[in-house]
């Protein structure tokens, strides 16, 4: 590891009963344009998935307001899980990842997309939208040059960022 | 309370709550198959089958829900390729 990198500790859950665990990381997220200061989630940390986004479940309890955030115009609804989701774009926000040495470390991260459902609203529930995971995507492994390290049969499971340089 | 507006103190028990129920999935899935769950300080304080009417359930007991660690417990049928 290089001296200036620094690593966090994921854990493996599972998205449903009986399906085999994911790797998901905790992080702290910070949207000062919607009063949002910080506010603790989990993500699935999903190779197969070309973005980073923030789920119609956490979205709805933290308030985010569909109707005021533009959608990424160069993209069509993406289907995730089944479902299509329109991406809209959150600018500005934060990600606060924990080391494991307890030290907070803050990333400024575009595009970050805020996942709604390309569903009339009364169908949502019924859908299974809110059962799905925030993502941490391949755009923001790539762009931040994070390094993944992970032992699904020991339970390990950590990303390691490349620090200020 | 300001959304979002958590101190170090609880930004850390709602992280201890997000770890709790990965170390006690097993059971908690279990338990509580096809579930919503809203935990806090390692306990499941309200549940319900559908999402907002937990969210609702939660402000009546006079719970922020921005203030839980809230989770799916999808259940067996729900199984998906991502």
């Amino acid at each position: 590891m290089h001296p200036l990198s620094w690593r966090t500790k994921g854990f493996y859950k599972s998205i449903s009963l009986g399906a085999e665990p994911n790797p998901f990381i905790n992080f702290t997220f910070r949207w000062p344009q919607y009063r949002i200061w910080a506010a603790p989630l989990e993500a699935l940390v999903d190779t197969g998935s070309p973005f980073t986004a923030i789920a119609t479940r956490d979205a709805e309890r933290y308030q985010i307001p569909f109707s005021k955030l533009n959608r990424d115009q160069k993209l069509r609804p993406i289907g995730f899980a089944g479902l299509k989701f329109i991406l809209k774009l959150a600018k500005n926000t934060e990600l606060t990842f924990k080391d494991e040495e307890g030290k907070r470390h803050t990333i400024q991260y575009e595009p970050l997309y805020i996942l709604e459902p390309d569903l009339p609203r009364g169908l949502w529930g019924e859908k299974g939208v809110y059962r799905l995971p925030n993502v941490i995507g391949m755009d923001f492994l790539r762009h931040q040059k994070v390094k993944f390290h992970m032992d699904p049969a020991s339970g390990e499971f950590k990303l390691e960022f490349p620090g200020q340089i | 309370m300001e959304i979002g507006a958590l101190d170090e103190k609880e930004i850390r028990r709602i992280e201890s709550d997000i770890e709790w129920v990965a170390r006690n999935f097993e059971r908690i899935s279990h338990e509580h198959e096809g579930k919503y769950i809203a935990v806090k300080e390692g306990h499941i304080v309200v549940e319900s089958d559908d999402f907002e009417e937990l969210l609702r359930m939660l402000k009546e007991r006079g719970i922020d829900p921005r203030s839980v660690h809230i989770d799916s417990i999808a259940p067996r049928s729900f199984a998906c390729i991502l």
